[in-house]
């Protein structure tokens, strides 16, 4: 009872946020979708015309045009995460409210786990949801030829996961209590290193374990400087 | 029955002192009659706010200088003045220890013993023609 | 088990280079009213969040109803009321909101009737948002939300700073309220001297961080005591007078703050130096001023009440 009431109140705080980065997504989405049919792709993968059938396997992207919508979620999955993480973990400070948030019969690492929780949702019921409507659009509604592959849709997961791991990034800044040149740079620099990591491989089973590496190096002291901090 | 009891917090006199000796003179002055119940203390605790405790501390002190008796499970009870016995002993012995240190503080403002009799005696006209004053 | 709801052993806090809380050895009963009072600064707030684990301290411990501060267990904070000054409370929330929040909380201890018994009495609709109340009406929020929840214990660290005097009684008669009902503690910190002498039934004075008194309200009410002096001459021996802390001499005038000085030493005194007395009344103002008052009166004295 008292989880789902705090569960309730992290996502309530987080909705405008969410809301936001669900719109314009949804709006920007679909205008690219609507008004530029082009073939170009911004992504890192881009393969040449000449890239033969075993080649294309090996790889997770294709050309496509939805990939075009890539960079914008790119984009709004960076910033939700990092929008999320100042509103969990710094605004209280800012608020003076972590005192009426802690002082409570629940332990810090159940408020943590409700925090880690409320973000996640708030990415599956926004971006996640629009991203899968933007997917579906363009493999059904629209006149795309070829239509997209499936695992164009995994490429739009990849990328929205990376907000999540900006979010642990900024969460961890924001919780730390050093001085901000000294101990709190580490998951900024960390966050620009493992962006650049999760992209390297080629295929998508080493993008995601990247991910999740990045997430757990960076969640695990989260949650031990969380229980442990003095507010 | 009318008891009204008010206190000042940062006056001088500790709080529990300031009812006390409020109640003993309402009792004095026959405001307060023989078998008139004092109200119960968590109420003119809550009327007065403040900790019960210094309201039954006041209680126990006029109970000490025998103006009131507690019975428990009834409250608190004013008692008839008339003299009893040797408990009565043991409040004069208090009234007499009170009155010494009157009487030092009197001689060490200056007064000779003649002028701090007659000054006690005035006090002592000056109350009681109070009391004739409020009641009948 | 002992019948203590707080304890502290030698609770220290340093900041760096300087000791907020120094060797604190405090104990509070069941069933008190446990009155904190200090200087700003004088590491009142220190010392609660330390008993509460909000703070780790640098050296000694703190223990509530038997559990170390630094690991209380949920249930336990349940039991827990705390009030801080500044009462900072969820902005975007509604009162109501506030009050199902709470709830979902203390689901069996809960008392609706009451919250909104006091609501009413404050006049304030739950429909209110908290960030269109101000501080006053905060504080009452906070009061009503606490106190809903029936605490076993309330810590309360200034919780009227900054509030109108309505407020602040409000704040007294919520007090007197708990106590009534049966084993119920109370610590709190207040600037408002004679709202402490209402409800405190101990009192603790901590100055730059030390325990300088821990003893009875009526205690402290009784053996701080004052004096006026006049000397025949203007050569005054202060520094004999027995259990000095504060003075002040004009010429054949001296005023004399004494503590735990028995009255006849005090006419003894003077009567030795030809000098008439004559005690002067102190409010617990006065007493407490004086009590922390300038360095050279504590070089004087360094008094601890017995517990």
């Amino acid at each position: 009872m008292k989880y789902l009431a705090l569960l309730r109140k992290e996502i309530r705080e987080c909705l405008p946020w969410v809301l936001l980065a669900a719109g314009i997504l949804f709006v920007f989405g679909f205008q690219m979708l609507l008004n530029n049919p082009i073939q170009s792709i911004i992504f890192p993968y881009h393969l040449d015309d000449q890239a033969n059938e075993t080649i294309e396997s090996a790889y997770l992207f294709r050309p496509s045009t939805v990939a075009s919508v890539g960079s914008i979620l790119l984009f709004i999955s960076l910033c939700l995460g990092a929008a999320l993480s100042i509103r969990q973990f710094w605004f209280p400070s800012f608020t003076r409210t972590w005192a009426f948030l802690l002082h409570r019969n629940i332990t810090r690492t159940a408020v943590f786990l409700v925090k880690i929780t409320a973000a996640v949702l708030g990415f599956v019921l926004s971006i996640l949801s629009i991203w899968t409507l933007l997917f579906l659009y363009s493999v059904f509604a629209a006149d795309y030829s070829p239509p997209p592959m499936p695992h164009v849709w995994l490429e739009g997961l990849f990328l929205i996961s990376q907000g999540l791991v900006v979010y642990f990034a900024s969460s961890l800044s924001s919780v730390l209590t050093a001085k901000w040149y000294t101990t709190r740079l580490f998951p900024v620099i960390f966050v620009f290193m493992s962006l650049y990591f999760c992209f390297y491989p080629k295929t998508p089973a080493l993008n995601f374990l990247c991910t999740g590496l990045s997430m757990l190096i960076l969640a695990l002291p989260l949650w031990q400087e969380f229980r442990n901090r003095q507010f | 029955m009318a008891l009204w009891v008010q206190i000042s917090p940062g006056s001088k006199d500790p709080l529990y002192v300031q009812i006390a000796s409020q109640i003993s003179r309402a009792i004095a002055l026959g405001h307060l009659r023989p078998g008139d119940k004092l109200p119960p203390v968590r109420k003119l605790a809550e009327e007065l706010v403040i900790n019960p405790n210094t309201v039954a501390r006041a209680y126990l002190e006029l109970e000490q200088q025998g103006f009131v008796a507690s019975k428990t499970g009834s409250g608190t009870f004013v008692l008839d003045p008339t003299l009893q016995d040797d408990k009565d002993l043991a409040q004069l012995n208090l009234l007499g220890q009170r009155i010494d240190t009157l009487i030092a503080q009197g001689l060490n403002l200056g007064l000779t013993p003649e002028k701090l009799i007659e000054f006690f005696e005035g006090r002592v006209r000056r109350f009681l023609s109070e009391q004739n004053k409020r009641s009948p | 088990m002992n019948d203590f709801v707080l304890q502290t052993f030698q609770l220290t806090k340093y900041y760096h280079k300087t000791p907020a809380l120094d060797h604190l050895n405090l104990c509070v009963p069941k069933g008190c009213v446990y009155g904190l009072l200090g200087r700003n600064g004088s590491g009142k707030t220190t010392a609660i969040k330390l008993i509460l684990g909000l703070l780790a301290p640098t050296a000694g411990r703190a223990e509530v109803v038997g559990h170390p501060s630094d690991n209380l267990p949920p249930s336990l904070r349940s039991r827990i009321g705390y009030i801080t000054e500044g009462h900072h409370l969820e902005r975007w929330m509604t009162i109501r909101e506030l009050e199902h929040f709470q709830k979902a909380f203390y689901p069996d201890q809960w008392d609706r009737r009451f919250f909104a018994e006091m609501l009413d009495y404050f006049e304030l609709s739950p429909k209110r948002k908290i960030k269109t109340l101000s501080n006053g009406q905060r504080a009452q929020v906070n009061l009503a939300l606490t106190l809903a929840a029936n605490p076993e214990l309330l810590i309360m660290d200034d919780p009227t700073l900054g509030l109108d005097a309505a407020v602040c009684r409000q704040f007294l008669e919520g007090m007197v309220h708990l106590i009534q009902k049966e084993g119920r503690t109370i610590l709190f910190s207040s600037h408002i001297l004679s709202d402490v002498e209402r409800v405190a039934d101990r009192i603790a004075v901590i100055d730059k961080g030390v325990l300088r008194a821990d003893c009875t309200l009526e205690e402290f009410r009784m053996q701080i005591r004052k004096y006026l002096f006049e000397f025949p001459q203007p050569n005054i021996p202060v520094d004999t007078l027995p259990g000095l802390i504060h003075s002040k001499q004009n010429q054949q005038m001296l005023e004399a703050t004494v503590v735990k000085t028995p009255e006849e030493a005090i006419y003894e005194w003077a009567r030795r130096h030809q000098a008439a007395v004559e005690p002067v009344p102190m409010s617990i103002e006065d007493q407490f001023i004086e009590f922390t008052g300038p360095k050279q009166a504590q070089k004087l004295f360094s008094w601890e009440m017995p517990v």
